[in-house]
Order: C-alpha cells, then structure tokens, then sequence
C-alpha cells in the first residue's frame, strides 16, 4: 500500500577487532525500508547490549541506521551507517560517548507472499575517528511489506 | 530563498553527521577497544624522573609466566626486583608477601594475591581490597595486613599517548607483634595509555615518564 517495508532484525555481535573486555552482544533494531530505484533505502533504530568478561562491566549502544540494500535478489548486499550513543560501566565508574558505525553485510531472503524471513551476516565496525575496531554479527530477520 | 526564488537546499544528512562528528570527540571507542595492559613476555618500559639534579632511571621489564601459590603470574621486574601480576577477566593481581625477622630467620606472615587493578577501566569506578593473616612465632602472635584502593580519575586526552588514565591508590602494610606495631603508608598514582601500558608514575622517588618502550 505505501510501497514499504517494516521489519525487525535480533541476534549476537562477537567482538573481532578490539573490545577484548566484552563478550558477545545481543543486538536489536527496527527498521524500515522503500525501493528507491534499483536499491531499497531505508532507516531504523537500533540497540546492542554486551556483557563484560569481567561480570561487573557493561556495554550499550543506542543508534540510528541508514541503510541500502538489494531486496530483490536471493543474497541481498547490505551496507548501513549511523551512530551510536555508548554507555560503559563498572561498579561506579560510567563514561558515555558517541561512535559511527558501519554494517558491510549480506541477507539469504526466503519470502512467502508479504512476507520475507532473511539471516543476516555482517561486520559491524565502530570508529570514534581516531580508532576503527568491530564485530562480526549473525541476525535473523523478518519484514513484512506494508 | 536564493536570489532566483528558489529555496535553498540544505543536505539532510549533514546534520546527523555533524553531530557525529562532534560527539565521537571523546574516543569512547578507542576507551572502550584498546588494551591497557599490553604484558606479555619480553615486552620491556624505561622511565626517567627528568632530574638534572638527581637523574634516575627504572627498567620495567615483563618475564616469562611463572606460578606462584598455583597461580600463573607474570614476573614484572623494576629495574630488577619482581612484582608478580596476575592478568584476569576481573583484573590484574598482585602477589603480596609480608614477612617477619626473629633470631636471624624470616617467617612469611601474610602471603596471596589482592587486587591490583580492577579492568576495564572507566572513569569512577573504584575498587579495595586486602589480606590479613596472623603467626605464633616463638610463643608470640605476629599479625600482618595488606590494604590497597584504588580510584580511577577522569581520562584525560595526552596529546602524545590517547586517552589516559590515571589511578590513585592508597596502600597501607600492617604487622603487629605484642611490643610494637609497625604501619607503612604509600599514596601513589599511575597514568596508563591504550597499548601501551603504564606511561608515567610517581612515587617516594618522584616522578617518571616513559622514555621509551618495546612491546612484542
């Protein structure tokens, strides 16, 4: 009806560079997506929380994403940028930040009318400008078209 | 409204990015990545307290993983007495050992590993920690105490080393024997860098900067 796309998208990001204090992290997002020519373009929100391998630190990440992607072919290319407002603490201590981050990803769609269900393999990076590290990540997708 | 009537277009994105760009000023990232505590064998730290009147230097250097009390703990000599530190998922520990001296033999009165520094570090978070153990030698109870804390001050952005931290810690050493008790207080700071490691300290001595380093 409005040519878009709603979805949501939930899994685990693994620290691969940097980040040796964290484990794994869930990550969350919203997002939604329209054709815009040949690549569908689209927006969303987005949270990630990491436990530390010390029990008593954590971690979590609260941004926007602008998104391209291919939605029309069975491994759909992805790419995402956006921000991240952070949030690191332990005991007493916390500290808040921003970072960019960047998604360079592909998407297996398995559709069933409306309907598309897509895992989702990525590598997420974060930079503050002065260092780039990131995680690799694994989502299981659904969207459905409005 | 240009000159022609048409509207002017500001790009919509810059916005967003703009502020990014101001925000990602703090290096939350690089806090957040980087490794504090670069010990690994071989790797070695000079520091000179910059005196011209009394010039000092001390060589840290990291040996190979040694156990003590069934804990493995990297030896860490300054400039050739050992600390030993034990590297966590909590932290870094430290073997602390007091001892005490009758009729010409040493008897060990406290002996295990403290809190040394607790990881990662963010700015607040503090952390304490302490041994106490007592010992009859010749018919008379020896009591010792180790107490340490620590505070980790604000980063401060060093234009030569990143985001710095820097740790306060108060260590008091307790050991009392029926006729006297013996308490030796140390207030020292730390300043530690991403990747590299402990870049300047003060203590009785003054205080020294890094001067020059090898990591492996």
């Amino acid at each position: 009806m409005f040519a878009m796309t709603a979805g949501i998208e939930a899994g685990v990001n693994q620290p691969l560079i940097g980040f040796d204090d964290l484990t794994a992290g869930t990550v969350f997002n919203f997002q939604l997506e329209r054709t815009a020519g040949f690549i569908d373009l689209g927006f969303g929100v987005q949270g990630a929380f990491y436990q530390g391998k010390n029990q008593a630190y954590s971690q979590y990440a609260y941004g926007l994403r602008f998104l391209a992607v291919k939605n029309n072919w069975l491994f759909s290319p992805a790419l995402e940028a956006g921000g991240d407002y952070i949030r690191r603490q332990i005991g007493s201590g916390q500290e808040i930040g921003f970072s960019f981050n960047y998604l360079l990803g592909i998407r297996m769609n398995f559709r069933y009318e409306l309907l598309t269900v897509y895992p989702f393999l990525y590598y997420e990076g974060a930079a503050d400008f002065h260092v780039n590290d990131g995680f690799i990540g694994i989502k299981i997708g659904i969207k459905h078209e409005l | 409204m240009n000159y022609n009537g048409h509207r002017t277009k500001i790009p919509w994105f810059l916005i967003p990015a703009l502020l990014l760009i101001t925000g990602c000023g703090n290096n939350i990232v690089e806090r957040s990545a980087a490794d504090y505590f670069p010990y690994a064998a071989g790797n070695w730290w000079r520091y000179n307290n910059n005196s011209s009147y009394d010039p000092q230097t001390i060589f840290v250097e990291v040996e190979p993983l040694d156990t003590l009390i069934q804990i493995e703990c990297y030896p860490v000599t300054y400039s050739g007495v050992a600390s030993y530190y034990a590297l966590g998922a909590t932290g870094i520990r430290e073997y602390i050992k007091i001892v005490h001296a009758f009729a010409g033999e040493e008897y060990t009165v406290l002996e295990g590993f403290v809190k040394r520094i607790v990881t990662p570090l963010v700015t607040g978070s503090c952390f304490a920690d302490s041994l106490a153990d007592s010992l009859n030698v010749a018919g008379a109870w020896i009591k010792g105490k180790y107490e340490i804390r620590g505070l980790v001050s604000e980063f401060t952005d060093d234009e030569l080393y990143g985001n710095v931290y820097q740790i306060a810690f108060t260590v008091r050493e307790t050991v009392v024997d029926p006729d006297t008790t013996i308490i030796w207080d140390r207030n020292f700071n730390e300043v530690y860098a991403p990747g590299i490691g402990l870049v300047r300290f003060n203590n009785e001595q003054g205080e020294f900067h890094l001067s020059e380093y090898d990591l492996k």
